[in-house]
């Protein structure tokens, strides 16, 4: 995949994102710039994230570099599956793109630094960038937390939210998991949803967990 | 009363409400507390999901960091003998790119080492091994012993102008005396002696080569002795005639000078010589 067409694809959703995404893993001047800009705070990296509190979707990530380069795109993923425009990401191009992941990446990093070794960095945070900082990482206990909920559903149930918040369209979605057609997965997705959702209100400290 | 749905809170989050539908429930929401309070629930259930489109995107990372491997892996893997060797004549270094500079120093210092070690033997062969050197070390100047007998003759004057060194006096009076004399084995002998003495080699040889012929002549062995030393200053060491009279000397065990021309022989076939000389 062509880097022009990789944005078009991660809105464009369902296996092209994935295909998008994969291309964006190996983008190394990306990974490249985010290592220099990280250079200086090696040693407070080490410090205060060690690499066993780098675990992102569950598996730990050695190099800081790629874990904070994961966490950026994630962030530019939910932006673009956000339909409140208002948290869009509003780049049209690779390079603004790209530039979004390295400076995400960076920010997310010295936002975390500041919060857990109580000092603040010489690099100011924009307002903007802000919103990233207040749920800080996804540390163990909470993952933990979020899989014992999410453990709760079906296999199926997990299978057809993930392809419905990663962009697929209900037709894919009944084409993948055998529904006759796209209203049946639409109707299925519902139900797992609400289940999740009930799940949720029974157990009103998971609730305030996530808060 | 409740006048929305959980499922109308889920079509709004994922989008799926027409404009004029979703203006009416903004509406309700900026006005219903409620609503706002069920709108948050929905978005904790979104921070749950979160969690599998994280798995999802760690899934195709480590994907991705599995097949760079895997791609790395085959762009070396196939390399055929052929590349290997070009390669390898490309970038031939006799050593590491980062150990040059010790190399080249040490490289230099050997160098020099060399050429010291190289000036030093060549300076010890000419000082101790050349044939002039071999024979100021090997010869060893004679004394004439008395005379006849008989009245002081002018040849008194030849031997003592000879025992006092002074060779160019005694030179002229020992060539008068005839073969014939009776003194003439001895006269000839230090004749040949004071040429050697004064590096008139060529006539030292000629000088000896007639005492040796002499029968009987109590200075043959020392006169052959000499001659080979004369040889040695006039350069003659490849001669056939100097190898000969050497050898001769050497192989003779009742030759008091077996010894020395052994040595001599020895320091003749010197490796240094051979290089240097």
């Amino acid at each position: 995949m062509k880097n022009s067409e990789i944005l078009q694809a991660l809105k464009a959703g369902g296996a092209l994102r994935e295909e998008a995404l994969a291309t964006l893993f190996v983008d190394e001047a990306i990974q490249e710039n985010i290592r220099n800009r990280l250079k200086k705070y090696k040693k407070r990296i080490d410090q205060y994230i060690p690499p066993s509190d780098r675990i992102f979707g569950g598996r730990r990530v050695d190099n800081a570099a790629d874990f904070f380069m994961l966490e950026a795109v994630f962030k530019l993923d939910k932006k673009l599956r956000d339909v409140r425009s208002e948290k869009q990401f509003r780049g049209e191009t690779y390079p603004e793109m790209a530039g979004f992941i390295v400076q995400t990446a960076v920010f997310l990093c010295i936002g975390e630094l500041r919060k857990r070794s109580k000092q603040e960095t010489s690099e100011s945070i924009p307002d903007d960038m802000a919103e990233y900082f207040e749920t800080g990482l996804l540390n163990a206990e909470r993952y933990t937390v979020l899989h014992g909920l999410l453990d709760q559903l079906g296999k199926g149930c997990k299978e057809i939210l993930l392809m419905f918040y990663g962009g697929f369209k209900y037709e894919e979605i009944a084409k993948n998991m055998g529904f006759k057609s796209a209203d049946g997965a639409k109707s299925q997705k519902h139900r797992c949803y609400q289940s999740l959702l009930t799940h949720l209100e029974r157990k009103p400290s998971i609730t305030e967990f996530l808060k | 009363m409740e006048n929305w749905t959980a499922e109308q809170i889920e079509r709004y989050l994922d989008g799926e409400m027409s404009p004029p539908e979703q203006h009416s429930f903004e509406a309700q929401l900026n006005q219903n507390p409620d609503l706002r309070d069920a709108l948050d629930n929905h978005l904790e259930v979104r921070t749950a999901l979160d969690l599998l489109l994280r798995e999802k995107m760690a899934e195709i990372y480590w994907d991705t960091q599995l097949s760079s491997v895997k791609v790395s892996q085959q762009r070396t893997a196939p390399e055929t003998w052929l590349q290997i060797l070009w390669k390898k004549l490309r970038t031939f270094s006799l050593f590491p790119a980062s150990e040059q500079p010790r190399y080249v120093l040490s490289g230099l210092a050997m160098a020099t080492f060399c050429l010291i070690a190289w000036f030093g033997l060549a300076r010890y062969t000419q000082s101790y091994l050349s044939d002039s050197a071999l024979l100021q070390a090997v010869y060893v100047p004679q004394n004439a012993v008395g005379t006849l007998g008989g009245e002081p003759t002018s040849f008194d004057a030849g031997f003592k102008a000879f025992n006092k060194k002074d060779y160019a006096a005694a030179i002229p009076i020992f060539e008068t005396i005839p073969a014939t004399d009776l003194k003439y084995p001895a006269t000839g002998f230090y004749l040949g002696h004071a040429y050697l003495a004064t590096g008139n080699y060529e006539a030292a040889i000629a000088a000896f080569e007639r005492i040796i012929a002499v029968p009987d002549s109590p200075f043959a062995q020392n006169a052959a002795w000499n001659q080979v030393l004369a040889m040695l200053g006039a350069g003659k060491t490849q001669d056939a005639a100097f190898k000969k009279r050497l050898q001769q000397i050497a192989n003779n065990p009742n030759n008091g000078y077996a010894k020395d021309a052994q040595a001599l022989q020895h320091q003749l076939h010197h490796w240094l010589r051979s290089i240097f000389l």
